[in-house]
Parts: structure tokens; C-alpha cells; sequence
């Protein structure tokens, strides 16, 4: 559990929806807190009447919207002058161009899900991608649906949590972290698996091409015999 | 391989936690006052564990004339030159005290009512048979325990003493019993 956190819920209490608000934009910007504890510590508050329930859920949706955004923006400024500058030939070669060219083709195609999922699945992965999807020119609509949604989820999950199991929030918050976590190494998992089915695939056709079957060789020994036959009728 | 085991790790981590939340949320379902934390502030302590907040404040020595009502449990540490942990020990001997103070056990008839933790609750404006005019308004409500012939109903019983009619009232999800 962060070290913040205690002072957070201190600042919670003491200066109410700003406070929330504040702490929910400066983490969607990409600076680490644990605003989904903050959000569970509210939805307990709010069980008890301290808050109310829908203010809350308006506010974290639009305080981390307005954060991604600033995300996005500061990635669609100076990000994309970096993908650019990558993209120019150099002595020493970081990444391939192909490389780049496939994983930009792959996030255009993509990056509506990796938006989505990063907002309440993988939240500590959410101001990463928000700079990437404005480095890679993402089409902003589509960013914006993907982040509202998202968000919405997110905050929706974590108040009607930390409503609905009062003073066992702190609990709930260790659950949903290590489900987070679970759910990560287990894409890894899946992706790698597929990867290596992919890859053994692709060995197993290149070998059957280069190799020759039995059939192969008993085809080219008639041949060569059928050859030297019409060579030898061919002789006076 | 690596992935492998973080997923061991991460499935081992999940089932540590589900246990952990369940244990948390037995407490708290008990009102077992060790679910009292550091984030808690008194009114919130109050309307967990039914205790009245100026029971609270009094037994803590807050005695200024603002209450700190946002303060949570670590802040009001700070401010009254206190470890975090005397003073959640001082908050769970304050509930446990004021329960002694409050538990009674009354049986009507085949009804045995027990462990009973009450708050007086001022009610605006009350008029009824027997409400003796002029007095402050009160009723004191709560938590009980109800046996039937000696045996404990197993759901949660909320109480309520009206005390200008001596009327106990008790109610669950199941219905309620007029006593």
C-alpha cells in the first residue's frame, strides 16, 4: 500500500470533492498515486453520508478524462517529434523501422483496446499509453470514446466497491490489485503461447519446403533413370 | 518461463488477498471493534459501531468547542501529540466501554434480546399516545442478538427502545415484533 495514501484520505476529508478531483487528474497525467484506493476510501465515506455517491462518480470521470487528455496532448506535441526522429535513418539503430512501422500499423489497428483496457484493467499502464496514442497521431474521437468509457468503468467499479464493503475497502484494494496484476501476467501468458504456436508454424512450413519428401527423391531417381534411358536409346 | 511464474505469483497473490478481504469483512460485519483503522474518522467510527460521537470525543479528551469532524484517526494523532496506534486503542476501549455501559439482556416471554448496543436518536417532532409533551424527543435504536426458546435467530436484528411508551421494537429483513 502507497505511502501516500494515508495523507490522501487526510486531504480527502479535510478538503472534499476538490481534493478528489485534483488527485484523480494529477494521476491521470502519469504521476504514480493510488487514486483507485482513493476512490474505494470514497465510496466508503459516501456509505456513510460524507459524500455523495453520484458527485463523486462525475468527478472522477471527469478529472481523470481531463488528465488523459493532457496525456494525450503532451504525446500528440513532443511524442510524435520523437516516433519521427526514430524514424530517420541513424549510425546505431534502437529499433528496426519495420519494427516501428509494425507497431504503429498494430496500435492504429488496435489502441481503442489497449485505451480501454488500461483505464480500469491495467490503470498503471494508463498514462503510458495515453502519450503513446499521441505520439502515433491516434484519431482523437476514437481516444475520447475509449477514455470516457473506460473511465467510467473504472470509477464505477471502485466507488460502488468501497459503497458497498464500507471499512473492508482497504481489503477490496488489495483484490482488485492482484487481480490486475493476474490478469497481465496471464495476457503475457496467452500472447507468448500464441507467439511460440506461431513461430513453431512458420518453422514447420520453411522445413517442409527446404527438405525433400521420400516422394521427392523416388520421383527424382525415375527421372534421372529415365534419362539416362533416352540417352542410351538415343546412341547409334 | 517468466511469465509462467508471474502468473503462479500473481494467482498466489489473488487467493492471499480473497482470504485477507474475507477475514477484513467478517470484522466489520461483527463490528469487531480491531476493524478500527487509521483512515476512520469519529463520526464514522459512530455510525459503524454505534456508539454516540460525543462519547467518543469525550472519551479522547477532544473537548474543543469545533468538533474536528473530517479529521481522520492519524490526523487527530498529529494534532493531540499521539502515536496513530494509542489512539486507535483508545477509540476500540471507548466502543468497548460504552458497549459494557449499554448491553443488556431483557427476555419477554419466549424472546431473550441480547448484546444490545444502542445510540439515542432525537426525533424533530414526535406525537403519539403516551409521548409525555415538553421532554426532548428520543428514541434509542441499534443492534441486538434475539433468541426464540434459547435459540439465536441467525439474521440481524435492529432495535429500537421508545421510552415514553416502554416500547421495544425489533425488525429484520424477515418482519418485525412489537414488545
Amino acid at each position: 500500500m502507497s505511502a501516500l495514501l494515508p495523507n490522501l484520505i487526510d486531504w480527502l476529508q479535510q478538503y472534499g470533492y476538490p481534493a478528489l478531483w485534483l488527485f484523480v487528474f494529477i494521476a491521470a497525467v502519469g504521476i504514480p498515486l493510488p487514486t483507485s484506493l482513493v476512490l474505494l476510501a470514497s465510496g466508503a465515506f459516501a456509505a456513510l453520508g460524507d459524500f455523495n455517491i453520484l458527485v463523486l462518480g462525475l468527478i472522477a470521470v471527469t478529472a481523470s478524462t481531463c488528465g488523459d487528455n493532457v496525456g494525450y496532448f503532451i504525446g500528440r506535441r513532443w511524442g510524435s517529434q520523437v516516433l519521427f526522429w526514430l524514424q530517420r535513418p541513424h549510425r546505431r539503430r534502437l529499433i528496426s523501422q519495420h519494427n516501428l512501422a509494425r507497431a504503429q500499423a498494430y496500435f492504429q489497428q488496435r489502441g481503442g483496446w489497449a485505451i480501454f483496457l488500461t483505464r480500469f484493467l491495467f490503470s498503471a499502464l494508463g498514462g503510458m499509453i495515453n502519450l503513446l496514442a499521441g505520439a502515433e497521431l491516434y484519431t482523437y474521437r476514437r481516444f475520447l470514446f475509449a477514455d470516457i468509457t473506460g473511465e467510467a468503468i473504472g470509477a464505477a467499479i471502485a466507488l460502488l466497491l468501497g459503497y458497498l464493503f464500507g471499512a473492508s475497502w482497504e481489503a477490496v484494494g488489495d483484490i482488485l490489485g492482484a487481480i490486475s496484476l493476474l490478469a497481465f501476467a496471464l495476457l503475457a501468458v496467452i500472447f507468448l503461447v500464441y507467439y511460440m504456436i506461431k513461430l513453431a508454424q512458420q518453422s514447420r512450413t520453411a522445413q517442409e519446403e527446404q527438405v525433400p519428401t521420400r516422394r521427392d527423391l523416388l520421383i527424382d531417381e525415375i527421372d534421372v533413370g529415365s534419362r539416362k534411358k533416352s540417352r542410351g536409346n538415343l546412341l547409334p | 518461463m517468466l511469465a509462467l511464474a508471474a502468473t503462479v505469483f500473481a494467482a498466489i497473490a489473488t487467493v492471499q488477498a480473497i482470504q485477507g478481504f474475507q477475514q477484513q469483512n467478517s470484522l466489520v460485519r461483527a463490528d469487531d471493534v480491531r476493524s478500527v483503522s487509521d483512515w476512520m474518522t469519529i463520526p464514522y467510527i459512530a455510525r459503524t459501531y454505534h456508539v454516540p460521537e460525543d462519547y467518543l470525543y469525550q472519551w479522547l479528551h477532544i473537548t474543543s468547542v469545533q468538533k474536528p469532524r473530517h479529521a481522520t484517526l492519524r490526523l487527530l494523532a498529529i494534532q493531540y501529540h499521539r502515536t496513530v496506534t494509542s489512539m486507535i486503542q483508545s477509540v476500540q476501549s471507548a466502543i468497548r466501554a460504552y458497549r459494557t455501559q449499554h448491553s443488556l439482556t431483557k427476555t419477554y416471554g419466549s424472546v431473550t434480546v441480547a448484546d444490545v448496543t444502542v445510540v439515542p436518536l432525537t426525533v424533530a417532532a414526535m406525537v403519539g399516545p403516551g409521548y409525555p409533551q415538553g421532554d426532548t424527543p428520543t428514541i434509542y435504536a441499534g443492534r441486538a442478538t434475539v433468541y426464540s426458546r434459547g435459540i439465536p435467530l441467525r439474521v440481524p436484528w435492529h432495535i429500537a427502545w421508545v421510552p415514553w411508551s416502554r416500547t421495544l421494537i425489533l425488525w429484520s429483513w424477515k418482519g418485525g415484533i412489537v414488545l
